[in-house]
């Protein structure tokens, strides 16, 4: 009994695959049209056709919240012989999935499962995000899938934007936006190429709707390199700000400007008890040796840098709200907002004027003439001696008093002040600042050249350093350290290598060494080439594929001088050309000069911005060409 | 139907009941697991000293402490483990590891406490400070429903520098299999990345269980701590001073650091996949012959009947050893390879319905026994006299230090021509008769032989042979010019290899898809494609197949490039790849394929109107030994001998000549190995010829500096730069 019932499910479900089968495989209209695509997008595996978002808003009486309701719908090609991709939705505490679908070309559900588990991203601790996803698998060329679902937001200051490009090439992209009467939203267009997109406005009158629809053709897909910017800088994007709506009696402010953000920002900030009796004796024994006011800040923004392990959390509304002083203090670890609560509690006791501050790292595009809540990522706190304002990041370790990292230099910072706020801007450093110096004397020994180095290094460059070799294991630091002079190459044999204390943060930090470096100079007959550039830095930074500007860590400035005697008997038969090159965003030089005793080697090299905008991508192509050369030009010596 | 079903829902409750009440009826409770290692009975209330000689060290293990818990539940054993550490943290890299705990859960309890440098304790509430970091999807079906299984971790409060950290992880719900009588074996390697002030491990078994217990290079005996009364049996282990290890090149962990291994079992039966021992109230440490003899006594068949090959080889006119060898090649396609098509088709959904229906029986051999089995029993019918050899690997240590089958490796001996036998082991898609792998190479091993009749009678202990560095060769041919006035260098390089060079690369140079239709015209076994009868397959299987054949070529050949560039150590361009010979039908036959691609000129450095051109980086990277392990103290273990030949011919340009070729000549040989390069000038071509070879798998420590010798040869000939000077 049991056997024949089985037997006749299987043969259904056979059936029912079969049926299916025929209209689900590619058309030849299909067919041609992928082989059409893949032309213009070269590099894609597949390509949208044609993607829509319909947004539209309610309001929930019960939470005085305006909600948003986003429907996507795309449909995919496949443009190669056979493709697997991955379909994922985010979503997080303050948003919900629903109704997703994944369709064959005849309109029949596929009945894919998604599955549904916490984002983990490695540098968040732990986070609200969440994950819906999937895989689908493209079996032929011209395979189609329609994707969709509904993305429902409880509260609209948690609609921030959306994107115009995705993962994949799109050739058609319509967004539509139905704005009730009731609820007054400005959309702000980002990063658009105008000449793209097609905007209508359009009036619904008997649903007292206005309609914005947007249509944007032939998209390519959206990039992420290395060491990029944030996407808020370049990709084309809407960008949503809910002012105010009408649903009850009164006109309602949502977050009309950035007082409104303020307003929210600071509620949360009152609702912490701040009952930091028992903060008392450890910040007055913190500061018990200091005399001056700078010098105590000073001990308390270093002592929150190294006793509090940064931890990311990002968890619904805690990822807005700091946690209270004690709480850190007590767990000694904490996010930026923690961090920054801490060092503003601390100082407060210490009787100092310290308040919260948010701030957009230079990842963000915004600036807070935008009232959103995508305006800032991070929190600092400042504190007010004299008149000026100092601004304290304990999140960045190692980092001197009066020094500012340079995700942070420049931006905007909106810091407390009761029911108001003060709007200003963190003080920027030249690249002098971070200077690094690398001066080598050097004499020849057969093909070997030996000699002494003196490193030194300030700024960033010394606080990326401090932090890095304190990061290591005591036991490896010796080894880790030669590994850092010598690359791995074991040609480089060190001897006398000297380090000056690796955790004061305010003086210069000075490393030295002797080397015999084995294969560095060649001889033919009478002559000797000498490679005399070591490290050529720089010479990987290949931007032949390059779309986004190149962001540095900080404002490099590295200045290398490296001295050769010349040996008796040899003469100087041909020295590199000099080489230099300087705009707006780096100046680089190398200068070759030498007298009857030696040849003097000076290379300077200036990223004086952290960046290599998209306008100086080409103007780097070019130079790293001659750049490449550069390092592969030899010092030849001839005998006399 | 509903009613059945509803019997099944009260049977399944009613076996997860009582396993329930079985298994935490005898374990301490989750609530007690703080008082249970902290309790009275803790002898580490009061922390001793850190030695002086290791205060630089990143952190200092206080105790590493270990109890394995077996119990019998059901008819199934079954294992908990607890694992107590206290570490001393002496820098932040140290503070940072042990400050996040993860996958904390129903089946993973921890609880934790900080010991301050004044003295003070803080127990954390590790219910109150973690988070939930994931949910799982539970593999178990309970009342129909799939539950999830969350997972929380835990980020530790107030630990600093200079704090210990006093924490105990309770593995708690692993659940048993059942008909499995033996508990997984255990290794544990008693060093670590840190010193051990204190090493304890507990195996809590039972009076009526078996246990095998050894312990090698220096670790502790097992001292019998069981209590008087009752069915409790407990071994204990205890080591103190322990210095950390560090991984080093060309070394067995286990031939030189402290060990203890491990395995309990139920009863003594033949399901057991344990070596048991006679008695329960025994400790058994050594596995003797006759018990190996015994073992596979149990489970090998050498009767199957089996005539599969027989159709295959009837009229082919071929000799004996012919006959033993394209048996073998044909049971690796009647076994294996035909049913790659449908293993892929039905991984990638390529056929409607599923592909291994359409096999009448389908019998495919992927585990040794199995092989070893039906490879026997074919030898037993022929009459051809063979041993069973039953080895280790090198890296395991040595066949007297045997104590669980798991390490056993089997092959098969054939003693047609007793001075020159051959061997078999078990097949995959590439490989060889006549082979066996090289990881047991040297070892010493049991032969095991049949008597009359089909079952194993007798046994001895014989040496594995090792094979000649000669033998496994890789042999490179560079054709290097340069194009567009040294702007690109253009490389062709041809590679064949032969023994275990080429077995060890086979698979990955050859794309098994490629071989399918020859392999099923030279056994006459049918295609899946021939196979498939209904349309609906038919239709979509020869749409898709060539869909997915081409997207594995793609992606192999990327990963090709990839590999390359790893290998030369510097970019390259416009890759093709082809393979020539596939060394598939036979040993002795090579694996040869070709490669082309441009080098970028970062090999070429501009001096004045000539060029220095890093020749030696085509020998590709070498192997450069530091300073520091220059002293090395270790024995060198390497894989096995091996030797590889590198002939490099570069076109040189018109109106340039070559100089600094004297650099080029090196002669380094000595027992252990060598490394020889010459140099001729024939027109417009400079050929190189390297050599380099490995004499033995192993040498002793005395022997390092002779190693040392030809490697920093090979390492210098790999930066040698040669001058082209123009004319």
């Amino acid at each position: 009994m049991t056997k024949k019932y089985s037997f006749f499910l299987l043969a259904l479900f056979l059936t029912l695959k079969f049926s299916a089968q025929k209209s689900i495989e590619p058309t030849e209209e299909d067919i041609a049209l992928a082989k059409e695509l893949s032309k213009k997008f070269v590099e894609d595996d597949i390509v949208v056709l044609e993607y829509s978002e319909v947004i539209n808003f309610d309001y929930n009486k019960k939470t005085d919240k305006v909600l948003v309701e986003n429907k996507i719908k795309q449909e995919f090609i496949n443009l190669k012989s056979r493709t697997q991709i991955p379909l994922i939705i985010g979503y997080d505490d303050q948003s919900q999935i629903n109704n997703i679908y994944v369709k064959y070309r005849n309109g029949k559900p596929t009945n894919i499962r998604f599955r549904d588990e916490y984002y983990n991203q490695e540098d968040l601790f732990h986070s609200d995000a969440r994950i819906k996803w999937s895989g689908l698998n493209f079996p032929l060329l011209g395979y189609k899938y329609t994707y969709g679902y509904k993305k429902k937001y409880k509260d609209i200051k948690y609609f921030i934007n959306t994107y115009l490009d995705s993962y994949f090439p799109i050739v058609k992209k319509t967004i539509t936006i139905n704005i009730p009467d009731w609820l007054e939203l400005e959309i702000k267009e980002m990063n658009m190429g105008k000449d793209l997109i097609e905007k209508q406005r359009t009036r619904i009158e008997n649903k007292k709707i206005t309609q914005y629809t947007y249509t944007i053709e032939n998209i390519a897909a959206s990039f992420k390199e290395e060491n990029s910017v944030g996407p808020t800088h370049y990709r084309p994007h809407l960008l949503f700000l809910a002012k105010s709506h009408s649903k009850k009696d009164a006109k309602q402010a949502l977050l009309n400007d950035t007082k409104d953000l303020y307003k929210w920002y600071h509620s949360l900030v009152l609702q912490l008890t701040n009952d930091n009796e028992q903060l008392q004796d450890k910040t007055l024994s913190i500061i018990e040796n200091f005399d001056t006011d700078e010098e105590k800040i000073k001990a308390i923004y270093y002592w929150v840098q190294d006793n509090i392990r940064y931890i990311a959390f990002e968890d619904g509304i805690a990822g807005f709200k700091p946690e209270e002083a004690i709480e850190v203090y007590r767990k000694k670890y904490g996010d930026c907002k923690g961090m920054a609560n801490l060092t503003k509690q601390m100082l407060i006791i210490a009787g100092f004027d310290a308040r919260l501050s948010w701030i957009g790292t230079r990842r963000i595009a915004y600036d807070y003439s935008l009232p959103t809540i995508a305006v800032d990522n991070h929190m600092i706190c400042t504190v007010f001696l004299n008149g000026k304002k100092y601004f304290l990041d304990a999140t960045e370790k190692y980092n001197p008093f009066g020094n500012y990292a340079e995700r942070i230099q420049k931006k905007q910072v909106l810091i407390e002040d009761k029911e108001n706020y003060i709007l200003d801007t963190i003080p920027s450093n030249t690249s002098k600042n971070n200077k690094e110096t690398l001066v080598s004397n050097l004499k020849l020994e057969g093909e070997k050249l030996s000699g002494t180095i003196q490193r030194t290094y300030q700024g960033e460059s010394k606080t990326d350093f401090l932090y890095n070799i304190n990061s290591l294991k005591k036991d490896k630091k010796t080894e880790a350290l030669a590994y850092y002079i010598g690359q791995g190459d074991k040609n480089l044999i060190l001897d006398n290598v000297t380090i000056s204390s690796i955790t004061d943060r305010d003086q210069d930090l000075l490393l030295s060494y002797n080397i015999l470096q084995n294969n560095a100079v060649s001889s033919f007959e009478n002559e000797l080439y000498i490679d005399i550039d070591y490290y050529k830095n720089y010479q990987q930074l290949d931007f032949e594929k390059r779309k986004t500007a190149f962001v540095l860590p900080y404002k490099t400035f590295e200045s290398t001088s490296t001295t050769i005697e010349i040996p008796k008997g040899y003469v100087i038969k041909e020295l590199p050309k000099n080489l230099s090159i300087n705009n707006k965003d780096f100046e680089i030089s190398f200068i070759y000069k030498s007298d009857s005793e030696k040849v003097t080697y000076e290379k300077k090299i200036d990223f004086k911005n952290a960046i290599i905008s998209k306008t100086e991508i080409n103007a780097w192509q070019e130079f790293h060409k001659k750049l490449k050369q550069q390092y592969q030009q030899q010092i030849i010596l001839t005998k006399e | 139907m509903k009613t059945i079903n509803k019997q099944l829902i009260k049977i399944t409750f009613f076996i997860f009941f009582i396993q329930t009440i079985t298994v935490y009826g005898q374990l301490p409770k989750i609530s007690d697991l703080g008082e249970y290692i902290w309790g009275e009975k803790d002898t580490y209330t009061t922390l001793p000293a850190i030695p002086e000689k290791w205060k630089n060290e990143s952190a200092v293990v206080i105790l590493s402490d270990y109890d394995y818990y077996y119990f019998k539940g059901g008819k199934a054993l079954n294992t908990f483990v607890i694992t107590r550490k206290i570490i001393k943290l002496n820098d932040q890299a140290a503070v940072n590891l042990f400050s996040e705990f993860d996958e904390l859960g129903q089946d993973k309890e921890l609880v934790v406490k900080i010991i301050k440098p004044d003295g003070s304790v803080n127990i954390i509430d590790v219910d109150k400070e973690k988070v939930e970091s994931s949910e799982l999807e539970s593999s178990y079906v309970t009342f129909g429903y799939r539950k999830n299984v969350y997972k929380s971790k835990l980020a530790i409060p107030d630990l600093e520098v200079g704090d210990i950290i006093d924490f105990c992880i309770y593995f708690k719900e692993r659940k048993p299999i059942m008909g499995v009588l033996e508990a997984p074996s255990v290794i544990d390697v008693i060093s670590g990345e840190y010193p051990i002030m204190n090493y304890e491990l507990d195996v809590h078994s039972k009076k009526n269980f078996f246990i095998s217990i050894k312990t090698e290079n220096g670790a502790p005996e097992p001292q019998d701590v069981s209590p008087k009364k009752g069915k409790d049996r407990q071994y204990s282990f205890k080591m103190q001073d322990i210095e950390k290890i560090d991984p080093i090149m060309w070394e067995y962990t286990l031939l030189n650091a402290p060990y203890i291994k491990f395995q309990v079992s139920l009863e003594k039966e033949k399901k057991t996949k344990a070596f048991v021992g006679e008695e329960k109230s025994k400790i058994k440490d050594n596995v003797t012959k006759e018990e190996v003899l015994e073992y596979f006594k149990g489970i090998t068949v050498f009767d199957h009947g089996y005539k599969g090959s027989d159709k295959y080889l009837k009229d082919k006119g071929l000799s004996q050893e012919e006959r033993i060898e394209e048996a073998y090649y044909y049971m690796r396609q009647y076994y294996l390879n035909q049913f790659i098509e449908a293993a892929v088709a039905y991984k990638n959904d390529l056929t409607v319905d599923n592909p291994f229906q359409f096999y009448a029986f389908p019998k495919y051999i992927t585990e040794e026994l199995k092989f070893i089995n039906y490879y026997a029993s074919f030898l037993r019918e022929e009459k051809i006299p063979f041993e069973m050899i039953a080895g280790i690997p090198r890296s395991q240590g040595k066949i007297d230090n045997l104590l669980f089958p798991d390490d056993i490796t089997l092959f098969l001996k054939i003693n047609l021509d007793p001075e020159n036998p051959l061997f078999v082991s078990q097949f995959g898609n590439h490989t060889n008769f006549n082979y066996f792998p090289y990881y047991l190479e040297g070892n010493e091993a049991y032969s095991l032989e049949i008597g009359d009749g089909h079952r194993l009678e007798t046994i001895k202990k014989v040496k594995i042979p090792i094979s000649d560095y000669k033998l496994n060769n890789s042999d490179q041919e560079y054709e290097i010019t340069f194009l567009d006035g040294f702007e690109k260098i253009k490389v062709s390089r041809k590679s064949k290899l032969k023994g275990h060079n080429k077995v060890n690369e086979i698979s990955e140079r050859l794309n098994s898809l490629n071989f399918t239709e020859e392999d099923h015209e030279k056994y006459n076994t049918k295609r899946l494609y021939d196979r498939l009868k209904k349309r609906r397959n038919k239709n979509k299987y020869e749409k898709e197949f060539p869909a997915f054949k081409e997207k594995t070529i793609t992606l192999q050949k990327e990963s090709y490039e990839e590999s390359l560039e790893e290998e030369l150590d510097f970019k390259i361009e416009d890759f093709s790849f082809e393979v020539i010979e596939t060394g598939r039908y036979n040993i002795e036959d090579v694996l040869s394929y070709k490669e082309e691609f441009s080098a970028t000129n970062d090999l070429l450095k501009r001096a004045g109107p000539n060029y220095l051109f890093e020749i030696g980086k085509f020998i590709g990277g070498q192997i450069a030994i530091e300073e520091g392990d220059k002293e090395r103290k270790e024995d060198i273990y390497m894989s096995y001998p091996r030797s590889f030949n590198n002939t490099i011919s570069l076109t040189i340009p018109d109106g340039y000549e070559v100089t600094g070729l004297d650099k080029l000549a090196v002669d380094i040989t000595n027992e252990t190995g060598g490394f020889t390069s010459n140099y001729s000038l024939d027109g417009n071509k400079l050929i190189i010829k390297t050599y380099k070879y490995y004499t033995h798998n192993y040498e002793p420590n005395s022997n390092w500096s002779k190693m040392l010798a030809f490697l920093e040869a090979a390492y210098q000939f790999s930066q040698q730069k040669i001058l082209i000077k123009k004319l």
